[in-house]
């Protein structure tokens, strides 16, 4: 007969969590013993359910007086803790028989997998946690909050031993059920641990988990001077050392001290030369600071890490989506978008619900270009299976203003048995008029009641549709009826404007003057009209704007116009703003690009080199320069072949050109 | 009473150094004594302005036995021996001063600096015994690299100063030396083969001729034989053989030899320095950086061992800068630079590394307010390298300001000074930083004679800028001038052909086949210019000066013709254009590192 498992629980009203953590045990324990601190729902009769222990026991304030009762009444020979939120993982039920069965360990780390539930898609991230040990009268929890008990078995026997039981796993949910803390219950938890602290000030594991909520609270320089005085003159040897160097980047990181964060990486790279996410912070570091070369040597270096020791509590990613993702955007900070794709796609291979890399390949697909070729490389790269995973797809093409295809695929990924949301209804219209399906667009538009709150922002695409195709009564009509809503003076003056443009005679005066809001929707409105190809429409659009608004903007502007292909006032634009902004490395970037295109080469390149000169950490004028002198003596060559058709070696140097390319 | 020191020299055909020998050393002595072994020039005369002992000794193929000859001549206390080509330096202590104190010492090894090439600092110490109780047991011996031995060792002293500075030869000069050192020394090695005093001389020559394996056996055998008590000899043959065995690239021998010689003469720091040449050549610079470190921990090495002046300060610095750079490690790289070029002004290599360091690190103008604020501008050297490679940068406004803006030492700008020279360059980099008009004015003001050096004069700039300033008809005037040098035939056509491709269109034929090349570097010297002078103006608009489209459209011009003038040329320009490239390349991963093999 093996050792005899207590599981022991604090809970309370945990009816929606305690059956599937209870499941999980069944058979994996020998009893269950349940310290119910005032529930009012059916976690007591659920626990009763399983054959566990309840006692009841009211909450005084301390996590660990409730957790050393639920041990008083245990029999068995360890003591084995979860949470209500967690669960053990199937394939850790023997493990849990085998680990116990070892007569030289007193407790065991195990692994806790923590489910988060950010940005959208859900994520991993392990940690260490000390759950498992021998039921001994004097191993007890201290603590009021990060209740412990390590320490205390440390200092009962001091020859005990730990281990980590790597293949002991659980799985803790309570992160995707609710925003990690309340603000409120942060600062009651700071407070708390401030007292402790207070009483005992030498305690550097409580000054560590003080650190990690004032890290968590935001406060990031408090954190990052606890974080460090918990781990100055700490013992190598210390289970939490990783975790904690990787809590005293991100808060010096989040503190605005790169540099201290830096060091700190390097610190802990000597400690634990294999600690992937200490590369990988440190390449993002890096990669903020511009210091590129750097960047990419800590990232490879995440890339070629070896699987992590549970107790590095890895970050999910670091040796690779993430990573890919960073090296991907790394690729195109040097215009290098054929290896940029190919990251973003090695990141999406390796977690494909990590939206970040989904959402570079779209762009660089340029599905607003090339809708077919981007549909055909978007079928091979993901399974559009699920509605879900067609309106994704939907979204992130409407972002990149790629309207048809974006589209297709809301149409796949709306079920028209349900009620469609209405955003995206209003996306799907907005889809149709920019490809002058202006019929059905103004059906879904019509949809929107007057009482909705995206009226006005139907009617304004109603009046889009109009204005589109010249109709002045019917966008005046619909232009009256938008400003009788009461709208903002910014974005009335700009309805105003859509109203007179379509006019016969220009207005005289000066022009509106538009404040930043005014100036976004204006450009939305020229964007749309760009998209459709109605240069001449935008224009009379811009002209209705004061001379000084215009200037202000002509960089955006200028850039839009070249997006969309429109050169001539691409460089018009843009040189009304560098004559304010001569020094505007952006703005010389994209009239570099425009004479590269126009193949006036050697303007390009003087205009590279200005960029050079104002940006010099920037890579891309220097790799603007390798490929315009590149341009240069290829066209070159093509000349000399045709001029002399009898000398070869001109016709040989243009192929080796052609195969480097 | 008997005089108490005696210049003493042997001497041929050295009317050229003679004087500022003479001069230098006049005051210290006060007996000159010259042996003419057969001069055909006005040695001779010249010696009488400063002597009337001046003797005839035939030449016998023997240095000793003329210097004996003139030694007996000498009536003083005190000898010192001087060559021609030498100056006495006492600004450091005097002859009389060191002779009075001399504590019962017979003789005194003086430090001799060898200038290199470089003005300035760039110098080896050695110290050499020249100043002797003139007694008959101390003669000179040996057919060549004659010395004067002291047979009881204490009874030589080494004095710091003064100091005997020796004038770097001409390239033709040494070599006539070297050739007939080597048959002189070859003669006297053969009667006796175990010398090493002779077997280092030897290996000394062979190593200066380039005949390296030759010299090997030589020092090796020296290095062998010479004993610690021969110091004198065995430092520099020690590093001669370093030297040797590196010409060689058998680099882990040299090492191998460094670490022994280190070990034996730990405060050596000459040695210090050879070692981290050595692993910075073999690509180990965390190693180097450790030697250099020790090197200037260390200071100049004790006196006796020969030392090249800078390896206890800038030349470590500025090779352990050069390691830190390829180390990644910018910050202490430039700190090395920055002293290396505060040890020593004239040294002016650090300043190519720290100029690249800057650029790529703050931008052109951030990195000229850096090296005006350091005070680098008011070097007038330091002001004009920079200055250069501003304008090589591509940003000839900033080269400009660099010769404007610092307050040289240098005199005020006449022509044939220095100033002039100065003024020639400023007025180049006018022409390509938009401002031709002030380019005008300046040349006009330190015109060009045809008399004076003409190499600094920017006769081309001159003409390109006419041509920029749309002045086809003076252009044309100036271009013919140019013509009429013989060296200025292929610049002439090549101007001439741009002249009529701006004005009117078309070129004005082939040149002949001969000066093709010059025609073809002064139209692609032209391209390159004007490609520079684009980088400053916003396109379009800009008050003053041609319109930045001017360069341009000469550019274009330049290229045209390249293309048209034929298939070699065309074949030129090509290659320049993939140069052009690959030096953005080269920036793009000195700057990026590896990160750098992602632009590909």
């Amino acid at each position: 007969m093996g050792a005899r498992i207590s599981l022991c629980m604090i809970v309370q009203n945990e009816e929606k969590n305690i059956r599937r953590c209870l499941q999980s045990v069944v058979g994996a324990v020998d009893e269950i013993i349940v310290v119910d601190t005032g529930s009012t729902d059916g976690t007591v009769q659920i626990a009763r359910e399983f054959g566990a222990l309840v006692h009841p026991f009211p909450w005084n304030g301390s996590f660990s007086d409730a957790r050393n009762a639920s041990l008083e009444p245990a029999t068995g020979d360890w003591i084995f803790f979860l949470d209500a939120d967690e669960e053990l993982a199937g394939e850790s039920r023997e493990a849990l028989r085998r680990v116990t069965g070892n007569e030289n360990v007193e407790g065991y780390f195990v692994k806790v997998i923590n489910y988060l539930g950010n940005e959208g898609w859900i994520e991993s991230c392990p940690d260490l946690i000390f759950r498992l040990f021998r039921n001994r009268p004097d191993y007890r929890f201290h603590g009021a909050i990060h209740e412990q008990i390590v320490d205390v078995i440390l200092k009962r026997n001091s020859q005990a031993r730990y281990q980590v039981a790597e293949d002991l796993v659980i799985f803790h949910y309570g992160y995707l059920d609710r925003q990690i803390q309340e603000k409120d219950k942060k600062n009651r938890n700071l407070a708390l641990l401030r007292q402790e602290l207070a009483r005992e000030p030498e305690n550097r594991l409580l000054r560590y988990h003080y650190g990690v909520e004032l890290y968590r609270a935001e406060r990031y320089a408090e954190a990052a001077a606890e974080l460090v005085k918990a781990a100055s003159g700490i013992d190598p040897q210390t289970i939490y050392l990783p975790k904690l160097l990787r809590y005293i980047v991100l808060a010096y990181h989040a503190a605005g001290q790169p540099e201290e964060a830096l060091k700190i990486v390097r610190l802990g790279l000597g400690l634990f030369p294999n600690y992937a996410d200490l590369y990988y912070y440190g390449g993002l570091i890096s990669y903020e600071q511009k210091n590129y070369a750097q960047a990419y040597e800590f990232f490879q270096k995440a890339l070629a890490m070896p699987e992590q020791p549970a107790y590095y509590a890895s970050f999910g990613g670091t040796r690779g989506f993430r990573t890919y993702y960073q090296l991907g955007q790394l690729a195109e900070a040097f215009l290098n978008n054929e290896e940029a794709m190919r990251c973003y796609v090695l990141s999406l291979r390796d977690n494909p619900h990590f939206t970040p890399a989904l959402e570079s390949i779209v762009r660089l697909l340029e599905p607003r270009e090339d809708p077919d070729y981007a549909r055909r490389c978007l079928e091979q790269l993901c399974e559009f299976c699920t509605p879900q995973a067609n309106l994704l797809m939907g979204q992130i093409l409407f972002r990149q203003f790629a309207y048809r295809l974006a589209f297709e695929y809301l149409e796949r990924g709306l079920d028209p048995r349900t009620e469609v949301p209405p955003e995206m209804l209003l996306w799907k219209a907005i889809c149709l008029i920019q490809q002058r399906r202006f019929l059905e667009a103004l059906r879904i538009l019509d949809g929107f009641a007057p009482g909705h709150r995206l009226y006005p922002l139907a009617k304004l695409n109603k009046i889009l549709c109009f204005w589109l195709q010249g109709n002045r009564r019917r966008t005046r009509a619909h232009v009256d009826e938008l400003l009788a809503l009461g709208l903002t003076k910014d974005t009335g003056a700009v309805v105003v404007l859509l109203g007179d443009s379509l006019g016969r005679r220009r207005r005289p005066g000066p022009g509106v003057v538009l404040g930043d809001e005014g100036i976004a929707l204006l450009l939305d409105i020229v964007l749309r009209a760009l998209d459709l190809g109605e240069k001449e429409r935008a224009e009379m659009l811009l002209g209705g704007v004061s001379q000084e608004c215009l200037k202000k903007h002509a960089g955006d502007v200028g850039r839009l116009f070249f997006r969309y292909g429109f050169l001539d006032e691409a460089e018009h634009y843009l040189c009304i703003y560098l004559k304010t902004n001569p020094e505007c490395a952006g703005t010389l970037f994209t009239l570099a690009e425009i004479k590269e295109r126009q193949n006036a080469l050697g303007e390009a390149a003087a205009l590279c080199r200005q960029v050079l000169a104002l940006t010099p950490g920037e890579p891309r004028a220097y790799v603007k320069l390798i490929r315009i002198y590149g341009q240069m003596r290829n066209d070159l060559l093509r000349e000399a072949v045709q001029r002399y058709p009898e000398v070869p070696v001109f016709r040989r140097l243009l192929e080796e050109a052609g195969q480097e390319e | 009473m008997k005089p108490t020191i005696a210049l003493v020299m042997i001497v041929r055909n050295e009317e050229k150094n003679l004087p500022t020998c003479l001069k230098s050393a006049r005051n210290a002595v006060d007996e000159i004594v010259i042996v003419d072994t057969g001069s055909t020039d006005r040695t001779a005369e010249i010696a009488r302005c400063y002597t009337d002992q001046i003797y005839h000794y035939p030449w016998q193929g023997d240095f000793s036995a003329a210097r004996n000859y003139a030694l007996d001549r000498a009536k003083s206390r005190w000898i010192l021996s001087l060559d021609a080509d030498e100056e006495l330096d006492t600004s450091g202590g005097d002859l009389r001063t060191l002779v009075s104190s001399s504590c019962g010492r017979e003789a005194f090894f003086l430090p001799l600096h060898a200038r290199g090439p470089e003005s300035g600092d760039d110098f080896s110490r050695f110290f050499v015994l020249r100043l002797f109780r003139n007694k008959a047991e101390y003669r000179f011996q040996g057919r060549v690299h004659e010395q004067v031995t002291v047979p009881r060792p204490e009874a030589a002293g080494i004095a710091g100063a003064p100091v005997i500075w020796h004038k770097p030869l001409s390239a033709r000069e040494r070599n006539y030396k070297r050739g007939r050192n080597l048959a002189l020394l070859r003669r006297a090695v053969e009667m006796d083969p175990a010398n090493p005093f002779l077997q280092y001389y030897l290996g000394v020559e062979w190593l200066g001729l380039g005949k390296a394996a030759w010299a090997l056996p030589c020092l090796q055998l020296a290095c062998a034989r010479l004993t610690d008590g021969h110091i004198l000899f065995r430092a520099p043959a020690v590093r001669s053989l370093t030297a040797c065995l590196k010409a060689l690239g058998r680099l882990d021998e040299a090492i191998c030899l460094c670490l022994e010689e280190s070990a034996r003469y730990p405060t050596y720091t000459d040695l210090f320095f050879d070692a981290g040449l050595l692993f910075a050549i073999k690509g180990e610079y965390a190693v180097a950086v450790k030697w250099f470190e020790e090197a200037l921990r260390l200071g100049p090495p004790p006196p006796l061992f020969s030392h090249t002046n800078g390896t206890e300060s800038f030349l470590s610095l500025y090779h352990l800068g050069y390691c830190y750079e390829k180390l990644n490690a910018r910050r202490e790289a430039q700190e090395c630079y920055e002293r290396a070029l505060a040890a020593n002004r004239n040294f002016i290599y650090p300043l190519y590394n720290l100029f690249l360091l800057c650029l790529v690190e703050k931008g052109p103008r951030e990195a000229f307010r850096y090296f005006r604020t350091a005070g680098y501008l008011d070097h007038p050297r330091q002001a004009e390298t920079l200055a250069g490679l501003f304008f090589e940068a591509g940003f000839p406004d900033l080269a400009c300001a660099c010769l404007e803006e610092g307050s040289p030492e240098a005199g005020p700008m006449d022509a044939g000074s220095p100033g002039a020279g100065r003024a020639w360059l400023l007025a180049r980099f006018c022409i390509y930083a938009g401002r031709c008009s002030e380019a005008f004015a300046l040349l006009g003001r330190f015109p060009w004679k045809g008399d004076v050096c003409s190499g600094s004069f920017p006769v081309i700039d001159e003409i390109v800028a006419l041509i920029l300033q749309e002045d086809y008809r003076t252009a044309k005037e100036k271009a013919l001038m140019l013509w009429r040098r013989p060296a200025g035939r292929g610049p002439a056509w090549a101007l001439l052909n741009l002249i009529a491709l701006a004005g009117s269109g078309t070129p004005c034929g082939r040149p002949e086949k001969n000066h093709e090349p010059a025609v073809v570097q002064t139209v692609l010297a032209v391209l390159e210019n004007c490609l520079r002078g684009c980088g400053w103006a916003a396109p379009r608009e800009r008050a003053g000066g041609p319109a930045a489209g001017r360069y341009f459209l000469l550019a274009e011009k330049a290229m045209q013709f390249l293309i048209q003038l034929s298939p070699r040329s065309c074949a030129t320009l090509s290659s320049y254009l993939g140069e052009k490239a690959d030096a953005f390349r080269r920036l793009l991963e000195y700057k990026f590192g590896l990160a750098g093999g992602f632009s590909s």
